[in-house]
């Protein structure tokens, strides 16, 4: 019996006018309409039936009074302090000053996102480590581990966190990603370490986070993605070798094109979400330069290793599947800026240079550095650079340089694995590292300056007038070379820093004998190590030269 | 409305005894609404008694923009669209029937007159449970409620034009379902 619905649209109309919802030119228009037509008539009084049906239902009640209950749930929901918004204690029992106001900052919801990152982490690390302590032991290598566990030992106390929260066994978690960006048709990277200023301010919450350095990754609004690495601030790219007093390599603005990443117990944050700074500490940079084959490159190799060593990196190779809407757009935005870029007249400038820079326990980095150097059919060449920062400042009986930054130059190598004769140990000690590729052609302690696949690139036309460029940047690049006390280093020019570095290194060594009384050596100083892992294509370093120059 | 200004100021100034004032006043209008749109007096308690306690948790921002109880409607409707999301299913009839009691039978007429009323409510009741809960909405904040359209739109986040379609539709939808008992007691009127 039920009619079809069909109405005219100023069917619509008589429900409106039946609310008094209509205009002046409507009702006139329906009234018109009305007077004419008695189908209009007979939907309007059905309309008032119904309306009128439902407003003479009878009105129910709840019978009770559940006022006592509503304020008894009320307070216990304050006092849990359960909602997400802001609490407040209306009670009269509750000071009004003592108002709960829970997550109202972006940095609250920042911080709480990086206190369970952090725990994930911990457990993903001791998990790892229990692994590693079950791990069938090979003879050799644990002959080798105990011979180097003091070495070992001394080289994680150096790596821990210098600050005095930081006085627990528990390295920091690993794998903090800052900074990747895929560079397009750009020139070589730096050659230079970066400057080191590269400590920012630091949070005071910060030290408020035992729990380890959190790790936040934001991606850049990059503007200049395109940009040479050798640029300075402006171009986003933290780890150029232009001088850099201000800590605005790391943290560009935005405005600037550059990156925001906020990282672990280096985080800072201003209260919005856009702007992170690393902390003041993080001044242990490494520069990984590695020339990669090219299925290497294509298949992102660098990628799985460092996933493999539970080294986080965003935004992610795969931009589309990046978790983060930021890291997708930045994604986006660098490859449109490579794209757009210009050719460079260096023989890289049609290949892609891969630029990642992370933040990872210093063994974490030895293992990836280890893996690098076994890796011979996807890289041709490593060449480590620093971390020389990794010096005692706190105790005068122990005034040289820590060793540490020494031990990561163990992993150079050409186009054959070449590595000191305990480069494994380290491995051994944190990860029970299988070394069955081991190397068979320990160099010599200076075997961390062969550089072999990235020699060539050293004399780069492109390289030297870059160096030649980054004058300030020197001081810090000096000191982290230099063993402490090495005054006559500081300020000196790029070249002289150049030409010098070696024998400084020498000497350096020279003065740390795997053998030391390591025991003695100086409280912990460093955090985390900020790493920067430079790809380059195995042809790029230099036309026309050998993939791999001899060692010195 | 100015009652309702002084109640909510006493209360974040720590006077819980204002707020339940507050709910005392609203709680029986809440759940006469919240009853003819969910269908289930037990669901409507539970919703009325869950919208006081998140507008006392809340009330900070209540900004006083609109009249309060169309606040704590909102927030009551909110609250009653996630159950449903969360269950899944819409009221059915036989809640109503719990409700309400037992349909009547067809055709029988009424021997007083209060049974009648009864049985119209009924009715009415029963109708209003077979439409969508957009259609029953819409029809307990125009009728029940006596919201003009503008606060309408404002409850349920629609433009205005979309609360006048839709209440349009709703009527129509309430006048086919309610026709065949109307016309029974037409003819049992002109008897």
């Amino acid at each position: 019996m039920n009619r079809p619905n069909i109405y005219k649209l100023d069917d619509e109309l008589l429900s409106a006018y039946l609310d008094n919802e209509l205009s002046s030119d409507e009702r006139a228009a329906v009234e018109a309409r009305l007077a004419a037509d008695p189908s209009a008539q007979q939907l309007l009084q059905d309309l008032r039936s119904v309306s009128q049906s439902i407003q003479a239902l009878p009105l129910e009640t709840m019978g009770r009074d559940i006022s006592a209950e509503v304020v008894q749930r009320a307070h216990g929901v304050t006092s849990k302090a359960t909602p997400p918004l802001s609490i407040t204690q209306p009670s009269a029992a509750v000071d009004n000053s003592l108002r709960v106001k829970i997550f109202r900052t972006p940095r609250a919801w920042i911080w709480a996102t990086l206190a369970m990152a952090a725990g994930l982490v911990i457990m993903i690390v001791q998990s790892g480590d229990e692994r590693a302590k079950n791990l069938p032991p090979l003879a050799q290598r644990n002959e080798r581990a105990k011979e180097n566990q003091p070495a070992a030992d001394a080289i994680r106390r150096d790596l821990r966190e210098p600050s005095g929260t930081a006085d627990h066994e528990a390295l920091p978690p690993a794998a903090v990603a800052l900074e990747r960006r895929e560079l397009s048709k750009t020139p070589a990277p730096p050659a230079a370490a970066p400057s080191q200023s590269m400590g920012h301010s630091t949070d005071v919450a910060t030290d408020r986070a035992p729990a380890g350095p959190p790790y936040a990754v934001q991606a850049p609004e990059a503007k200049n993605d395109n940009v040479s690495l050798k640029a300075g601030p402006e171009s986003g790219i933290a780890t150029s070798s232009a001088s850099a007093p201000t800590h605005g390599a790391y943290v560009p603005t935005p405005e600037a094109g550059g990156t925001a990443f906020a990282v672990g117990g280096k985080l800072a944050t201003d209260g919005t979400a856009d702007k992170v700074k690393l902390g003041e500490r993080d001044k242990e940079l490494m520069i990984v330069q590695v020339l990669a084959r090219p299925a290497a490159l294509q298949n992102k190799s660098l990628d799985q290793l460092l996933m493999r060593r539970g080294i986080r990196f965003e935004p992610d190779r795969s931009a589309d599947k990046a978790p983060n809407l930021a890291a997708r757009r930045y994604a986006k935005q660098a490859e449109n800026a490579a794209a757009a870029s210009t050719p460079t007249t260096i023989a890289a400038a049609n290949q892609n240079v891969d630029v990642v820079l992370v933040e990872a326990p210093a063994p974490a980095i030895a293992a990836c550095l280890a893996d690098l150097n076994q890796d011979i059919q996807n890289y041709a060449g490593i060449s480590v650079e620093g971390p020389a920062e990794l010096t005692d400042r706190s105790d005068s009986k122990l005034a040289a340089p820590k060793k540490t930054g020494d031990d990561f130059q163990k992993y150079n190598r050409g186009s054959m694995p070449q590595q000191r004769s305990d480069a494994w140990s380290l491995q051994d000690h944190y990860f029970g590292y299988s070394g069955a590729g081991e190397s068979a052609a320990p160099s010599t302690r200076n075997g961390g300056e062969v550089q072999s696949g990235i020699a060539p690139k050293e004399s780069s036309p492109v390289v030297n007038e870059e160096l030649k460029k980054s004058g300030p940047e020197n001081v810090g690049r000096a000191r982290r070379l230099a063993p402490l006390g090495a005054g006559t280093m500081a300020g000196g020019e790029r070249s002289r820093d150049e030409a010098s570095r070696l024998k400084l290194r020498d000497e350096a060594s020279k003065k740390l004998a795997p053998d030391r009384d390591v025991q003695q050596r100086a409280k912990p100083q460093a955090a985390n190590l900020h790493v920067l892992f430079v790809v380059r294509p195995e042809d790029a370093a230099a036309p026309g030269t050998p993939a791999e120059s001899p060692a010195k | 409305v100015s009652d309702d200004a002084s109640l909510i100021a006493a209360t974040l100034a720590g006077d819980s005894a204002a707020f339940s004032q507050i709910v005392r006043t609203y709680q029986d209008r809440l759940y006469n609404s919240l009853l003819r749109v969910l269908g289930s007096a037990d669901d409507a308690a539970d919703i009325v008694q869950e919208a006081f306690v998140q507008a006392y948790t809340k009330l900070e921002s209540f900004r006083g923009g609109s009249a309060f109880y169309t606040w704590l409607y909102r927030i009551a409707f909110n609250l009653a669209m996630s159950r449903r999301r969360r269950e899944h299913r819409e009221a059915s009839l036989d809640q109503m029937k719990s409700l309400v009691g037992a349909e009547p039978m067809d055709g029988q007429p009424a021997a007083e007159a209060g049974v009648l009323e009864q049985e119209r409510a009924e009715m009415v009741h029963a109708a209003l449970a077979q439409l969508s809960m957009e259609h029953r909405q819409i029809l307990v904040l125009r009728e029940m409620e006596g919201c003009r359209y503008d606060e309408i739109a404002g409850i349920l986040d629609l433009p205005v034009g979309t609360v006048r379609s839709r209440l349009f539709r709703a009527r129509l939808e309430m006048r086919d379902l309610l026709a065949p008992r109307l016309h029974v007691e037409k003819i049992v009127d002109t008897r």
